[in-house]
């Protein structure tokens, strides 16, 4: 990993891992060091509030869940209570708009402590991406508020995949906690739709049985369930950014999944050729979003949507 | 219930009626709303008041409906869209193929 050429300033953030998971911290601590950054630890609400007081930090990195396996019991935190679906999931914030995710994620002492399977690497380029783009937007524009810009990466594995679709719990649980209500169909339409696609399209190949036919369409789902019920290996990651602007905000949502990528140009060559039963779902984002991209093999999208305040003078709402 | 399907025989008119999410997880039950005859149902109005979410395969859903009238815009009426909804259904151009109504 190189990202600490990319940014001389990630190579010294200072980073606060606030979990009651004390095996999480310790693990990921060791490999945040390895790649250079200045590590704290917080293993309760109290001392995340004392760090966070007393240091300059760049980012909070918070684990909101333990791994929801069927024999576990009901005693788990924000995500976990919302859906047992994801592998790993965590919080990345700027200490000024942390105090609301603090709360939900440090106030549970029920929450157990026993070691977790995760990803360090995963949540190390989770922080690298975001410390990247705030480098970027203090070069830009070093007058911008940068209140609460935070993120949220999970994992989802298969097995978690077949259990359940985890977005609309997700979504409605991030638009609640950052008061950002006024979004939520549109981050869900556009999140689910980014989902489907990895999952339906990356994961389980349906792009093959695109077919033109209502008959075809209506059997499309249970065909799908099948491919699901016996797939057996497969991952979806989920990166969403919010950054607010003066003026509203930002989200970014980048989906990567673990297939071996579809071709795009052949779903929007479809909708333009036909009324196609499929594929409106790219379309319905690209609409939406100011920006979408793939990556060269078609596993990778991120999107841009851009809102804004409807009432003037309306304050950004990061409680 | 998340989708509910209402005949009325001597208008020879069906509801569809979808509360909460408008998404795949109703195909099942949608899929009943293209079982009628043509001779017993000659318009159907598909109810979005308590609609509050709808995504890509709800337009397909919508489609085959639409396929199942012979394409005719006036055979079908979306009514009562919240503005959300609404965004999505003239994002997809629906308002073309379509009576797009409100009645609040």
């Amino acid at each position: 990993m190189t990202h600490n050429q990319l940014a001389p300033v990630s190579a010294s953030a200072r980073i606060l891992i606030a979990s009651l998971n004390r095996a999480f911290t310790e693990i990921l601590q060791k490999v945040l060091v390895k790649h250079g950054y200045q590590v704290y630890i917080a293993l309760n609400h109290q001392e995340a509030i004392t760090i966070i007081d007393g240091q300059n930090l760049d980012l909070i990195v918070t684990a909101p869940l333990l791994p929801h396996r069927s024999d576990s019991s009901a005693d788990e935190p924000i995500i976990s209570t919302l859906t047992p679906a994801i592998a790993q999931a965590i919080f990345i914030v700027e200490p000024a708009g942390s105090q609301a995710i603090l709360d939900r994620c440090l106030n549970n002492d029920k929450q157990k402590t026993h070691a977790l399977s995760f990803d360090p690497e995963f949540i190390e380029n989770q922080i690298a991406r975001l410390l990247r783009h705030r480098l970027r937007q203090t070069t830009n524009s070093p007058t911008e508020l940068r209140n609460c810009q935070w993120a949220i990466a999970m994992q989802f594995d298969i097995e978690g995949l077949r259990l359940m679709n985890p977005i609309p719990a997700i979504v409605d649980g991030l638009t609640d906690l950052q008061g950002l209500q006024g979004q939520r169909e549109m981050i869900f339409t556009i999140v689910s739709e980014l989902f489907s696609n990895a999952l339906d399209h990356g994961l389980l190949r349906m792009d093959s049985l695109q077919k033109q036919t209502a008959e075809d369409f209506l059997h499309f789902y249970e065909l799908r369930q099948e491919r699901l019920n016996n797939a057996t290996s497969g991952t979806i990651e989920i990166a969403i950014d919010s950054i607010p602007k003066s003026n509203g905000g930002q989200f970014i949502v980048d989906v990567q999944d673990s297939g071996e990528g579809f071709n795009i140009d052949n779903i929007f060559s479809d909708l333009e050729n036909n009324q196609s039963f499929f594929g409106r779902g790219i379309q319905l984002v690209t609409q939406l979003c100011s920006t979408i991209e793939f990556n060269a093999c078609g596993n990778r999208v991120k999107a841009v949507y851009d809102w804004y305040h409807k009432k003037k003078n309306q304050g950004n709402l990061c409680a | 219930m998340a989708l509910e399907i209402i005949h009325h025989p001597e208008k020879k008119e069906l509801t569809v009626r979808i509360s909460g999410r408008f998404d795949f997880s109703v195909h099942q039950d949608f899929r009943k709303a293209t079982e009628w005859d043509r001779d017993r149902v000659k318009t159907i109005t598909v109810d979005l008041r308590n609609t509050e979410y709808m995504d890509s395969s709800a337009l397909g859903m919508l489609l085959i409906l639409r396929d199942k009238m012979n394409n005719d815009p006036s055979a079908i009426r979306l009514l009562n869209a919240n503005p959300e909804v609404k965004k999505i259904l003239e994002i997809a151009n629906f308002q073309k193929l379509f009576t797009l109504a409100s009645n609040r």
